[in-house]
């Protein structure tokens, strides 16, 4: 006998169990009705859920400009892993002092050139070499004049 | 807000030991800023000034030196006074736009000045242009 099922509900997987009845020699005309006229239903009511599928899709895409998400920052992580082996605290501390140092190191070297692209705010140029050019406040404080 | 006495940081220093690393100069020409503080020390001085000034390649942070500094107009920071001026009219606002994740934002000598406004602003702003730029 096949398992009944709700077209509009979670289905069974009748593809499975209609494979099972024709293997079996002894599934009766009945059981065989049985399962064409349910799949048939089933497969009826897959066309609306197909065309409301559709539907959603294109509702959800006309809305997309208007929930525009939230940037957010990207996040990095750099993990060493180590098993079978209880590392001493001060041991543990230096490492995890190299793996910043490292990171630390390698970000110094960045250079993507994005400084040498034309911006929005290339066009001013009232500050002359640029923005925060050579302060003498920093050679005067060097000084000790706490001049802050 | 641009009377308080608080120490006040300029978002827009040198690269210098114990400054903050606020950003990095992405290939966009904008500021990928660090959500978290992360200090400049002497090896990262070191290296960054083995390539190209690191003023074009990154932005920092330090405390505002007011009058110590050649942009302070006698009340105020000159840079982010210019950035309020004009930024509108060659970055249209855009108030979709999420504030950058900056970590100094609290303290940042700009946005005591003038305000979320020109955090939008100050995410194209690098210290140092190229003089040799492409426009």
């Amino acid at each position: 006998m096949a398992d009944q099922s709700n077209p509009g509900g979670m289905m069974m997987p009748y593809g499975v169990a209609i494979g099972n009845a024709l293997s079996r020699a002894d599934a009766s005309t009945e059981e065989l009705l049985a399962l064409r006229d349910q799949a048939q239903a089933i497969v009826g009511a897959q066309g609306d859920l197909v065309a409301a599928l559709k539907a959603l899709d294109a509702a959800i895409d006309g809305r997309t400009p208007a929930t525009k998400a939230t940037a957010t920052p990207a996040v990095e992580r750099f993990v060493a892993q180590i098993e079978g082996v209880a590392l001493p605290e001060a041991v543990k501390a230096e490492i995890d002092q190299a793996i910043q140092k490292a990171v630390s190191a390698e970000i110094a070297k960045i250079d993507t050139g994005g400084d040498m692209v034309a911006t929005p705010l290339s066009a001013m140029r009232d500050f002359g070499g640029g923005f925060g050019s050579r302060t003498p406040g920093l050679y005067l404080v060097s000084r000790k004049l706490n001049i802050r | 807000m641009s009377g308080s006495n608080a120490a006040k940081l300029c978002p827009s220093s040198r690269c210098e030991e114990g400054s903050t690393l606020l950003g990095i100069v992405n290939a966009q020409g904008r500021i990928d800023f660090i959500a978290e503080p992360f200090e400049v020390d002497a090896g990262f001085v070191a290296t960054a000034k083995e390539g190209r000034p690191p003023e074009q390649r990154f932005r920092f942070s330090s405390p505002c030196l007011k009058r110590g500094c050649e942009k302070w107009d006698g009340e105020r920071c000159g840079v982010a006074k210019v950035l309020h001026q004009r930024g509108p009219e060659l970055l249209p606002p855009n108030d979709a736009a999420a504030l950058p994740s900056c970590s100094i934002r609290e303290s940042c000598r700009w946005h005591g000045e003038y305000g979320d406004q020109i955090c939008y602003t100050c995410s194209w702003v690098i210290t140092e242009p190229a003089q040799k730029a492409a426009f």
